[in-house]
Formats: C-alpha cells, sequence, structure tokens
C-alpha cells in the first residue's frame, strides 16, 4: 500500500455491496458519493454483480435495469483494495461480535485499517459495527 | 440479544464465552433492514420501485 501518494485517508470512504447496488439502481447513479474517494474489498464486486444477477432471475428488476447497473458497476469510481492483514483483521471483527460469516466483518475491517469510515444502507451492519469502526448511512453523508 | 437467545427465538452456538449468531437470523428479528435513503435512490433508473437491497444480500449470502 502507498499511502503517501494517495489522498489523506480522512477523504477516503468504504462502500459495501447494499449501497453500490442501491446506487446503481437508481436514477441518479453514483453522482451522489462523488465527494470522497470510494473503495471496497474485492468481495464488493463479486456481491453486487451477483446479486445484480440474481434480482434479474428472480424477475425483480427488468433485463433493461439490470443491464444499465451492471454497466455502472464496471465503470463505477470504485477502487478495490485488499490490504495486508484484511482477511484476519475480517476474522477478527467477526469473533469480536459474535458472526458466523466474515462478509460484513471484511468490509469493517478495510475501514478499521484505512482509518476511515463505512458507507452502508445496511441498518444491521451499521448497528453492529459501529462498536468497531465509524458506520455511517447516506443520510449522514 | 442474550434474552432472545435463552428464550431460543435467536438460534446461537456457544463457543467458550462467545456466542456465535448468523448474521441473517438476527436480521429477521431485528427488522427495518435499511437505513433511509436519499429521494434520487429511492427510484431505480426505469422508473421500477428500489427492490429490497439489503434482503437481496442477505438471502444471496444464505443460499451459498
Amino acid at each position: 500500500m502507498r499511502f503517501g501518494l494517495r489522498a489523506p485517508l480522512a477523504d477516503v470512504l468504504v462502500v459495501d455491496a447494499a449501497v453500490v447496488i442501491t446506487a446503481c439502481l437508481s436514477e441518479t447513479g453514483l453522482k451522489a458519493l462523488g465527494r470522497e474517494e470510494l473503495v471496497a474489498p474485492h468481495l464488493m464486486w463479486s456481491e453486487a454483480s451477483s446479486v445484480l444477477h440474481e434480482l434479474r432471475w428472480r424477475k425483480e428488476i427488468s433485463g433493461e435495469l439490470a443491464n444499465i447497473a451492471l454497466k455502472r458497476l464496471s465503470v463505477a469510481a470504485v477502487s478495490p483494495r485488499r490490504p495486508k492483514g484484511l482477511i484476519e483483521e475480517a476474522w477478527r471483527i467477526a469473533d469480536r461480535l459474535g458472526w458466523a460469516k466474515t462478509y460484513d466483518a471484511e468490509y469493517l475491517a478495510l475501514a478499521r485499517i484505512l482509518k476511515c469510515r463505512l458507507l452502508t444502507t445496511d441498518a444491521k451492519l451499521k448497528a453492529g459495527g459501529s462498536s468497531v469502526v465509524g458506520v455511517i448511512g447516506p443520510a449522514e453523508l | 440479544m442474550r434474552r432472545w437467545i435463552r428464550s431460543g427465538r435467536l438460534k446461537a452456538t456457544r463457543i467458550g464465552t462467545q456466542h456465535m449468531i448468523d448474521e441473517d437470523d438476527l436480521a429477521h428479528l431485528t427488522g427495518d433492514a435499511t437505513l433511509p435513503i436519499p429521494a434520487p435512490w429511492q427510484r431505480t433508473a426505469t422508473g421500477e420501485r428500489m427492490p429490497d437491497v439489503v434482503d437481496a444480500i442477505r438471502s444471496s449470502r444464505a443460499s451459498r
């Protein structure tokens, strides 16, 4: 990681799949998140594309909307990050919070390692993860 | 949460002094899964109602 060449850490925001999918599906896309440098663990792209595919497969969204969202996801101004120790930190956070899975913990772990906040639309993640790192919803931007 | 575990409403496995729970089970109990989203995010690019994205992620993870 070359922290010195990037924007100050306070301007970085980790985004999870829930907020990125919502933005990609929305009328305005990711424009509302333009002020900060957005980053995410690699997991985010796998989760987002799989969920978009499943929403279309279940006919909860149209094929047209799925294509728009997938295109936005592929060009989204979000940088993938996998700092050293990410998986181990996610494991520790899941242990600490008593969570069986490490998916949510991975987003929290990235924010913790980068010393920044996590943006999500997931109320449960905010409620549980706020004891580990700053977690905010879109209304707090 | 301990009360839910003791009463059987929330499934948990005890490992040492810690209770391990499944996030999906917790989400079902707590309700209100999605935080307030701004108005431009409440409708989709094609004018449809925004699906429940948080629930879709939880379901997707549960069925893996």
